[in-house]
């Protein structure tokens, strides 16, 4: 049995505004605040590459900001390789590198090497190991030709292949990956995926939290998947699992039945 | 050594984003030296009697340097988070192991660099319009700036909590900018002013900044003889700066647990 990489156990997250600023409001929140994860409790081994499955809304880029250290949970307890994400926020961003769905999280005056150098030195690299690791990241996300240009001139797919390339500059543990191939084009999702696959986790042996909205993607590159719906986890497990637990013949009567669509026979 | 990678990251970034900017150099000159013509001519229908001993024109151009100065530190703080809240990179900073603490300290570093800058050029081109700077005192000087630049700095953090808390409409600047614009000593000694508003003038950082760098700068006085302002503005950074960071350091975990921090 793999050592779990990341744990987590009953977190729930309910977004809630404070005492004045409701009084402030006209039509303010409902009291009790927006419960977006409700007690949720999964696990990650080592080595594997979990997908978050999910309608929009469903709660998936507020497990991974919990995860990354961005949002604090309002209870329950995550750890990423032992270490606790609130209590030990400094050691988990030590550990985790995190590649948000949003891929304009650039500077966008500053060419795409300039912002790898940034968050590279940001992350604890001297600038010696920073350049050779961003000539080695941009070859494997293949946008080396247009490093040089201001950010702001990049292409959708180029913005997103960056952000990969900087999820990657750390070598970290544990990839948090939120849709890291949408924007791409069909060649290069394939080469990312086999990338995933292939290289981070096969010969790096990473472990990769992967949220996509892409069933096909979820398939190839998944060990397991975890179907996230109204901040519960409605499915879990190996794609034969997950299918035949719904009594799908597919992963997408599967995905449609456990998020409702379609009702689980 | 990643502390200094850190500061040169940032400083570095900001340095690049200001030079991919071509004319704003150029622009920021040419404004320099109109600022200083108009105080020159401004100075000579002044008498001297009123400036403490001091020529007009040297007295409006070194309260000018400052309060520029000044008016940097407290705004670059708060600048540093609400430039990058709308790029996104607020929180791909913040999951990289830099505390938020550092990244408001770095992020402040060109900034200040660029204020000292242009403080100096202010200086300088003064001496074209005849100001004097033979008699200044530099270890003096240096003393001054360094202890203003933490207690201006202490409430431009402040203002920063304010800005990721509440997002916009900042009173803390506005409030420490036009109180010192008006009884700070900028354009005027504080001792025209009615005498409640000279008791109010000793609680801005910039009044007691002022004095001491006049007289360093155009008295060449020593350190002992400028003693109460460097004590005063020490008290500034002693209690300012801790309660500041502090402040700050709640407002990121507010951020944090409002799921705010992106939000502008």
């Amino acid at each position: 049995m793999s050592k779990v990489a990341v744990a987590i156990q009953n977190l729930s997250k309910t977004f809630s505004a404070g005492r004045i600023l409701r009084r402030l409001q006209k039509n303010p929140p409902p009291e009790g605040g927006t419960q977006v994860l409700k007690g949720i409790s999964l696990q990650i081994y080592e080595g594997e590459v979990l997908g978050l499955l999910g309608p929009n809304g469903a709660g998936k880029t507020t497990l991974l900001e919990i995860l990354s250290t961005l949002l604090l949970p309002t209870s329950g307890q995550a750890t990423v390789c032992g270490y606790d994400v609130v209590r030990e926020g400094g050691q988990v961003r030590k550990v985790l590198s995190y590649c948000p769905s949003a891929s304009g999280d650039f500077y966008p005056r500053l060419t795409g090497v300039r912002n790898l150098e940034f968050f590279a030195l940001l992350n604890n690299l001297s600038p010696r190991e920073a350049k050779s690791k961003i000539q080695t990241v941009l070859d494997l996300v293949g946008i080396d030709a247009g490093s040089h240009a201001q950010f702001q001139s990049y292409s959708e797919g180029m913005k997103q292949g960056l952000a990969l390339a900087r999820a990657l500059l750390t070598d970290p543990k544990v990839l948090l990956l939120d849709e890291p191939t949408r924007s791409l084009d069909p060649v290069l999702q394939g080469e990312i995926r086999r990338f995933l696959r292939e290289v981070v986790v096969a010969q790096l042996g990473k472990t990769v939290l992967l949220v996509t909205h892409s069933l096909p993607e979820a398939e190839q590159v998944c060990d397991r998947l975890a179907i996230l719906h109204r901040g519960q986890i409605v499915n879990i497990g190996n794609l034969e699992e997950v299918k035949k637990s719904c009594g799908g013949e597919d992963l997408t009567t599967a995905f449609e039945r456990a998020v409702g669509a379609t009702p689980c026979r | 050594m990643p502390v200094a990678w850190k500061a040169w990251a940032f400083f570095k970034r900001d340095l690049l984003t200001d030079l991919s900017y071509k004319f704003s150099f150029a622009l920021q000159v040419i404004d320099i030296l109109a600022g200083i013509g108009a105080y020159y001519f401004l100075a000579r229908v002044l008498g001297k009697a009123a400036f403490r001993g001091y020529d007009p024109f040297p007295f409006i151009l070194v309260g000018v340097a400052v309060n520029g100065y000044m008016s940097t530190c407290l705004a670059c703080f708060a600048q540093a988070i609400r430039g990058n809240q709308p790029l996104g990179t607020l929180k791909m900073v913040l999951v990289t192991p830099t505390s938020p603490v550092a990244f408001i300290l770095y992020s402040s570093l060109y900034p200040f660099v660029r204020a000292a800058v242009d403080a100096v050029l202010y200086l300088l081109a003064g001496t074209m319009f005849g100001l004097s700077l033979g008699r200044v005192n530099f270890p003096a000087m240096l003393l001054i700036f360094l202890l203003s630049a933490v207690a201006f700095s202490s409430i431009g953090i402040l203002s920063a909590t304010f800005t990721l808390v509440f997002k916009r409409g900042d009173p803390i600047v506005w409030f420490f900018g036009s109180l010192s614009w008006l009884l700070g000593g900028v354009f005027y000694p504080v001792e025209v002013l009615p005498r409640f508003l000279q008791h109010a003038s000793q609680f801005l950082p910039i009044t007691h900044a002022l004095v001491g760098m006049r007289a360093a700068l155009l008295g060449g006085v020593s350190i002992a003889q400028i003693l109460p302002q460097i004590g005063m503005l020490a008290l500034f950074g002693v209690v300012g700066l801790p309660v500041s960071l502090l402040g700050f350091y709640w407002g990121v975990r507010q951020a944090r647990t409002r799921g705010t921090l992106s939000h502008f």
